[in-house]
């Protein structure tokens, strides 16, 4: 089973790199080929895991044996790579439609089989460090293909926030791995949470970064922002896989966020459930209605982790999956029609292309949890979880209210007869000019492809309802149960939701403002971290310049004076000097001259006089006289022996 | 009979710098030809030393000729794990650096010998086991680089030569007082570093383990440079010619913190254990400090010069955690060889952004990310390649830096927690930089002027694409070369 673990992260790899190398004719055929094949080996792990094989392989990678990276299968990680490569080939084939009129559909391509790639490495990774691994990998292929429609100006920004969100939040991975290595030396995801503060950090560093990727309230709106990249990558990325990594780590590190950690992680699900619905229902654009009810539903997928564990949690996942990827794949087929996803641009889009409708509503029924669709068995298997928990299921039950509403309202738009859109309003879209004359064109070389992945998806949602208990036994969790009051209170709550479009109840100006500008959580993002660091690293550049480095060149400037106070004092102070000893040298030469000649000379000379004149008078001392002696003798004694002391006391 | 490799992977470029030097000018196409050449024959004796070199043994393959005997000083070279993995780099990043070329073209002799001579000096300091040559290294790398932004760098040149040479002399200076004080404590009084690494003659953290220590801290620390004394860095860099700043980023910063690991915490390990805190602060400052200017940069130059001395400030927690921790330890070896990848990793995308800088600013005329625009649609293959290395540079995952980044973390956690928890917050400031020099320069719609900018032509890929190879190959499998760095015996002569 090692070689179809490995198969499954490869083959879509390979596939991206055929697609990037292929010429241009064969891109879209290769792409959609490389897709299936890729889902091969995911179905082989999912058949293997059902017969109760598991297997686990690694590779040394860094230089602690702790520290390999490596995949495992099991049941959880089986029934995600399935779930990947089946969203992926759905997605991928309607891609090779929506990209047919696109000059770079090579490169969108490329890059949805690399994410396929990285998004397998990260479900099936054994341990941390391998899903850290991939885990940013597909930040940074998600931030690329976001960033891919050059003709939307909102693009690169969308790019940018959603890198930005998500890699601020991976903070909360990155110390989590820390604290958990430096607690038991693994990270092995069976391990209980440490102890004290390092087992706070393990906790609440998780769960932050599975808020940052499953866009959970407050850190949801880079979702919105990432609806600038083309359709399919939304269908596929930010609905139906990546986003629901956060998701996926909650479940998968269970053990290691068992109490607190996942008490808290319901809380930020029930309230983004509630959230997502609210900012959803305030969108004017039918992408980003789908993206405020992505957080929503992944918020719901966050509480049925805390409250029902492994096995419902990813109940919701798969179903949420099927439905909102197929949600998807119909707005882009409505915005291939219209050059627009903006709800005004799509009035009638629906009535006139029946298909694309009816794959719509099989969808929005889903995620709107109409029985017996697939994701309202997986949403009452999280209510009769959360029955225990009051508020939670409170939430719940506000939650599926607003996402019947969220989406019967554009359900209507579409269906209804409003003006055509003139293109004026629109985003501009990857493949499709706004205002070029795009469907007849289009229905003739793309249309068949994207049918059949938005078919296939819509017929998936109608048939996963079943797959609750055969996911429960793969996942070795109790079978999802069903409960008379839940199902009641979730018909009452859909009916609520769809009864209140119905009536259009006058909802205060101040929250429909506040949910359209995502309950101001973006503005608090920019003026409580974006500002303050942008301001904080001018003030480091200022200090940098004019204080560090104006410093030290003023150190050296000082050195310079310096310097030049010792050349000056060198020229007027010593170099006088050193001319003066010369001068002094010449003149003292000079004056010897002088003293040599009237001096020395002079001296000799008078020397000898002297000595005569000396001799003259010494004669005189030989007076004859015996006391003239004595006396003289006595006086030159005493002389010698006063030198004699002298000399010793020295 | 056994080819003395090390000695000729030193010699031939220090030849060859002669020979450039004293050819006839009208030879225009020798200087280059003899540059590749001996650039070359380094490369492949240092591949030859990697083929022989057993992973086992620590210091190994040692070539000793005598210098001068009465001082013991002598003509030492040898390698160990490190050792090999900063050669390496070396000889990789002067091939592509040579390759591309400085200054006019065809290259000149200046050049040539200039190139040559950085090269040698470089090796030299890697291999060296000889304190002597180890401190002659050290001081030529000054020379030659002074000589390289001074002759064929920008408007500013004379100002940051001077300046990285003056401020990077006096920090050889210290150096040189600790090798003499080390040389008078040995006994018998020894050169040779090998003998020093191993039974280090200093031992405790008194008064003049702590001045011996301080001085060559000091030295190594401007040359790295940690936080304060880093200004020379941004001038030289904005300054200097692409293939200068190539080079310093990329091999020359990498003296000094390889200095810290060789002399400070193999010869001087108990005075390094017990300031590796205050270090590690230092070197803390560095990563905020140093992303957070990068952050407020408009000159690309500018901006990676910050994130060079972010990233070396990862290589000096690594190593400080080390020291606090004993290399022998499981979280100071996890630091140690972190650190030491990460000046591998950093030398290889950094030499990558420099290059990447220098293109676009041959064409555009200008680096500043607010002038420029759009640069993905002229340019894709461009534009991918700095995204790529943008991506290497902020640490993702599968690409070079990643690996380093996560041991100086995994390490430094177990000695100082709040310490590597704030150096991941440098994570995401390094992230929000490139991301937001991405969106500005290279997404969205190109500025009139800059829409018919050529993509990369065949010279630069030359330099470029090797590079580009090696972060993801460094990336993706790092035991290539973390293998190696680990076979490094840290702290031989560690105490009981």
């Amino acid at each position: 089973m090692a070689a179809w673990l490995w198969l499954t992260v490869a083959l879509p790899a390979a596939a991206a790199a055929l697609v990037a190398l292929a010429p241009r004719a064969a891109v879209r055929p290769l792409a959609a080929a490389g897709a299936a094949l890729a889902a091969l080996p995911a179905v082989v792990l999912l058949v293997g895991a059902a017969g109760g094989e598991r297997a686990v392989t690694n590779v040394r990678w860094l230089d602690d044996g702790a520290l390999a990276v490596g995949l495992r299968l099991d049941g959880l990680s089986a029934a995600m790579a399935a779930t990947v490569a089946l969203a992926g080939l759905a997605v991928v084939v309607y891609a090779t439609g929506y990209f047919a009129q696109e000059p770079r559909a090579r490169s969108a391509l490329a890059g949805l089989l690399a994410f396929l790639a990285a998004m397998q490495g990260l479900v099936l990774a054994d341990g941390l460090l391998t899903l850290l691994v991939f885990w940013e990998a597909v930040g940074a292929l998600s931030a690329r293909l976001i960033a891919f429609n050059r003709d939307d100006a909102a693009a690169p920004g969308g790019a940018v926030r959603a890198f930005l969100t998500t890699r601020a939040a991976d903070v909360g991975l990155y110390l989590a791995v820390l604290a958990l290595f430096a607690a038991s030396g693994s990270l092995a995801f069976e391990q209980e949470r440490p102890e004290g503060a390092l087992g706070a950090l393990v906790g609440l560093g998780l769960v932050l970064a599975a808020m940052g990727k499953s866009a959970q309230a407050p850190l949801q709106t880079w979702l919105t922002g990432a609806m600038a990249g083309p359709t399919p990558v939304s269908a596929l990325l930010h609905s139906a896989t990546m986003v629901a990594a956060g998701v996926y780590l909650l479940v998968r590190s269970d053990a290691l966020l068992a109490g607190w950690p996942l008490e808290i992680a319901g809380w930020v699900g029930g309230l983004t459930a509630v959230a997502g619905a609210a900012i959803a229902l305030a969108q004017d654009d039918l992408k980003r209605v789908l993206a405020g009810s992505t957080s929503s539903q992944l918020g719901l997928m966050f509480v049925g982790a805390a409250v029902g564990g492994p096995a419902v949690a990813v109940f919701h996942l798969i179903a949420h999956a099927a439905g909102k990827a197929c949600l998807f794949l119909a707005a882009g087929l409505f915005q291939h029609e219209r050059g627009t996803t903006a709800l005004d641009g799509l009035a009638g889009a629906g009535r006139e292309d029946r298909s694309t409708m009816a794959a719509f509503v099989v969808g929005a029924a889903s995620i709107a949890a109409v029985p017996p669709l697939a994701a309202f068995w997986s949403k009452e298997s999280i209510l009769v979880a959360a029955e225990g928990h009051a508020a939670w299921l409170a939430l719940a039950l506000v939650a599926s209210a607003g996402s019947a509403a969220y989406l019967l309202r554009p359900a209507l738009v579409l269906w209804g007869r409003g003006p055509r859109a003139d293109g004026t309003r629109a985003a501009p879209i990857a493949g499709v000019r706004p205002g070029e004359p795009a469907a007849s064109a289009r229905r003739s070389s793309g249309r068949p492809a994207m049918l059949a992945g938005a078919g296939a998806l819509a017929a998936l949602s109608l048939v996963l309802g079943a797959t609750g208990g055969p996911l429960a036994d793969l996942l070795g969790a109790p079978a999802p149960e069903a409960s008379l009051l839940t199902a009641l209170l979730s018909l009452a709550m859909l009916a609520l939701g769809i009864g209140a479009v119905l009536v259009g109840p006058r909802v205060p100006q101040a929250l429909c403002t506040a949910a359209a500008q995502q309950l101001y959580t973006n503005d608090a993002l920019r003026r409580l971290v974006q500002r303050p660091v942008l301001v904080l690293a001018a003030v480091a550049d200022t200090g940098d310049r004019r204080g560090l480095d104006a410093a030290v060149d003023g150190a050296a400037r000082g050195g310079l004076a310096f310097a030049r106070v010792m050349d000056a004092g060198d020229r007027r102070g010593l170099e006088t000097a050193v001319d003066g000893a010369a001068r002094g040298g010449l003149a003292l030469a000079r004056a010897s001259d002088v003293v040599e000649r009237r001096g020395v000379d002079a001296l000799v000379d008078g020397l000898a006089r002297a000595t005569g004149r000396g001799g003259a008078r010494l004669r005189r001392l030989q007076t004859g006289r015996m006391y003239e002696y004595l006396r003289d003798t006595m006086l030159g004694a005493t002389a010698v022996g006063f030198i004699l002391v002298l000399t010793a006391l020295t | 009979m056994t080819v003395p490799w090390l000695s000729v992977a030193v010699a031939v470029p220090l030849l060859g710098a002669a020979l450039a030097a004293l050819l006839p000018a009208r030879l225009t196409a020798a200087p280059r030809l003899i540059a590749l050449g001996c650039a070359a024959v380094s490369a492949l004796a240092v591949a030859a030393t990697w083929v022989r070199f057993d992973g086992g043994q620590g210091m190994q393959l040692v070539e000793e000729v005598e210098w001068i005997p009465a001082l013991d000083v002598a003509w030492r070279l040898g390698v160990d794990g490190m050792s090999l993995a900063m050669a390496a780099l070396t000889v990789v990043l002067f091939a592509v650096t040579i390759a591309y070329g400085v200054g006019p073209r065809p290259m000149t002799r200046a050049a040539a010998a200039l190139l040559l001579l950085l090269e040698a000096a470089c090796l030299a300091f890697f291999l060296a086991q000889d304190f002597i040559l180890f401190y002659v290294a050290f001081d030529l790398t000054l020379v030659a680089m002074y000589f390289l932004i001074a002759l064929w760098g920008e408007a500013n040149r004379r100002y940051a030569a001077l300046k990285f040479f003056l401020y990077t002399l006096i920090g050889s200076l210290p150096v040189l007082l600790g090798i003499i004080a080390l040389y008078l404590t040995s006994e018998p009084n020894t050169f040779d570093m090998t003998v020093l690494a191993a039974d280090p003659a200093v031992r405790g953290a008194g008064t003049g383990a702590t001045l011996i220590w301080l001085a060559f801290f000091v030295g190594f620390a401007i040359k790295t440079p940690i936080v304060p004394f880093h200004t020379w860095l941004p001038a030289a860099h904005v300054e200097a010619p692409t293939a200068g700043s190539v080079l310093l980023a990329g091999v020359l910063l990498k003296l000094g913190t390889y200095g810290l690991v060789r002399v400070n915490l193999q010869m001087l390990p108990d005075a390094f254990a017990r300031y590796a805190l205050p270090v590690a602060l230092l070197g803390l400052v560095s990563v905020v400090f140093g992303a957070l200017v990068a952050l407020a940069q408009r000159d690309l130059k500018r901006l990676v010069a910050y994130t060079s001395i972010n990233h070396m400030g990862y290589v000096v927690i690594g190593v400080a955690a080390a020291a606090a921790a004993g290399g022998a330890s499981r979280a100071g070896e996890l630091a140690v060889d972190g650190a030491v990848f990460q000046m591998v990793a950093h030398g290889v995308v950094t030499a990558a952004l420099f290059f990447l800088a220098g293109f676009i600013a041959s064409r555009a005329g200008t680096r500043d990310l607010d002038e420029l625009s759009g640069l993905m649609r002229p340019m894709p293959v461009y534009g991918t390649l700095a995204a790529l290395a943008f991506f290497a540079s902020l640490g993702l995952p599968g690409l070079a830096q990643f690996p380093g980044e996560l041991q100086i973390f995994l390490g430094a956690f177990a000695v100082w927690p709040a310490v590597a928890a704030l150096a991941v917050l440098g994570l995401v400031v390094s992230a929000a930089l490139f991301l937001r020099a991405l969106q500005r320069a290279f997404l969205g719609e190109p500025a009139e002027r800059w829409a018919r900018l050529p993509d990369l032509h065949a010279r630069e890929l030359v330099a470029l694409v090797p590079l580009m190879v090696l972060t993801v190959a460094l990336g993706v499998y790092p035991p290539l070369v973390l293998d190696l760095i680990d076979s490094t015996a840290w702290l031989a002569g560690a105490g009981p």
